[in-house]
């Protein structure tokens, strides 16, 4: 079978109405949008595992992840996901470079702080890495969260609203960051957002997301070049 | 001033907080991070303690560990001697007493540690027993202090099961507050005041003590 990257398929029926059979090959940055409750975070949380609705399949490098058909649940801290969460989940009481520590368990104790002090220079945070979240701006945190989910050597990355706590000027210089982070990595990334201009700074592809159901699946471009675009690409704030 | 009796008051309550405290944090843990069938059943349980009459808890406590009860028995038969009247006795009747004050300030701790955030540790790799010790335990720490503390002070000033459940046998079960009522009983109201002062000296150093250590830890390094 070849390599897709990630292949999901989840339905449910409740607490939110789900039905949805999504790809993404490496390289890609696929872009979940819609509205609030429509089901977007809850398909990231069923890729990493935190969350199983009633009919789950998801295979991400070949392996397969879930499959409530045969009973197969790889636990969530056995699969390769870097999750950045919508409010960045990060731990307080841990510094930066702290929290990115934590992320490293599968290296060797001696060279993970030598790794998260990298991982932090790549994000642009090498002054603050001995700062606990609480003292650090919503951009910071924002940056600590995305060094800890590459700090996991992740299959695939997991974006939840990442830009929805900082404001505009800082979204852009975060959404090119990401953007070259990305390109270097290869693998395939899921971005989450009710925000038209993430998608059109960062995505590759697009799928829409109405009531926990795809209603548009392609290339941003593509989607762009149709006369009918669906008003909330273009709408949403 | 019975220093023989205050040393027997400080050993159960540090004796009450080295067995409770373990088990409080696990069955608070269970409370706070789990849904399970039974589990307000299991909530009322551990609130008992809270509503039931000293003497009352203290009557039954002292039914069941009595020389006719099968734990008497068992007890008298490994360790040759009682349980009812003893130390060992007043530590297990103390542990029960104290359940509520250890379980209830941990599970609410643990209950104020967002979800989301055991997501991420289990995203970063975190087996259930690294979130629960690298993760849970560090944020839940100020509600683990503050339930060590309530048993320690509860524990000295626990009179009505003690009296039930020890009696007043000096250098074993006769606890500081057991000897204040003694000394009174006999008019001896000099030496109740000195030991009433070093129960209420220890109880605001106790509370103090709740006070910083229980802050969150943000402001405590501050």
């Amino acid at each position: 079978m070849a390599d897709l990257g990630l292949e999901v398929t989840l339905r449910a029926a409740a607490p939110i109405s789900l039905n949805v059979s999504l790809t993404c090959a490496r390289g890609q940055v696929l872009a979940i949008f819609g509205p609030s409750g429509s089901g977007k975070s809850t398909i990231l949380r069923s890729i990493a595992g935190v969350y199983t609705p009633t009919e789950a399949h998801v295979i991400v490098g070949g392996e397969t992840w879930s499959d409530t058909s045969t009973g197969i649940n790889v636990p969530v801290h056995q699969r390769a996901v870097g999750f950045v969460f919508q409010d960045y989940a990060l731990f307080p009481h841990l510094t930066a470079v702290g929290n990115v520590v934590t992320a490293l368990g599968h290296l060797p104790a001696a060279s993970r702080r030598t790794r998260a002090n990298e991982l932090l220079d790549l994000v642009h945070l090498t002054q603050h890495r001995d700062r606990r979240p609480g003292d650090l701006s919503g951009g910071e945190r924002q940056r600590v969260a995305v060094a800890r989910a590459l700090a996991r050597d992740p299959a695939v990355l997991l974006l939840d609203e990442p830009f929805s706590a900082v404001d505009r000027s800082v979204r852009h210089r975060l959404q090119d960051e990401i953007n070259q982070i990305r390109l270097a990595l290869n693998i395939p990334v899921v971005l989450v957002t009710h925000d038209a201009e993430d998608v059109l700074r960062l995505a590759t592809h697009v799928a829409l997301l109405d009531a926990g159901r795809v209603t548009v699946n392609d290339t941003v471009a593509a989607v762009m070049s149709r006369s009918h675009v669906p008003p909330p690409l273009i709408t949403f704030p | 001033m019975d220093t023989v009796a205050l040393r027997v008051s400080l050993t159960l309550a540090l004796a009450t907080v080295v067995v409770l405290l373990p088990l409080g944090i696990w069955v608070g843990h269970v409370l706070a991070v789990r849904s399970f069938r039974g589990k307000a059943l299991v909530e009322a349980l551990v609130a008992v303690p809270l509503i039931l009459p000293p003497t009352v808890l203290g009557f039954y406590l002292l039914t069941v560990f009595g020389a006719r009860s099968p734990l008497g028995q068992f007890f008298e038969g490994i360790f040759g001697q009682p349980l009812a009247f003893s130390f060992a006795g007043l530590l297990v009747a103390s542990v029960i007493v104290n359940i509520p004050f250890v379980v209830q300030p941990i599970q609410r701790a643990f209950q104020a540690v967002p979800n989301q955030l055991r997501d991420a540790a289990a995203c970063c790799g975190l087996t259930p027993w690294q979130r629960f010790r690298r993760i849970d335990l560090p944020l839940a720490w100020p509600g683990v202090v503050t339930a060590a503390i309530l048993v320690f002070a509860h524990t000295l000033g626990e009179f009505g099961v003690v009296l039930m459940v020890g009696g007043s046998i000096p250098g074993e079960t006769r606890t500081l507050s057991i000897a204040i009522y003694d000394r009174v009983q006999a008019f001896d109201y000099g030496a109740a005041g000195v030991m009433s002062a070093v129960l209420l000296t220890i109880a605001v150093v106790v509370l103090g003590l709740t006070a910083w250590l229980g802050r969150p830890w943000e402001q405590r390094r501050g």
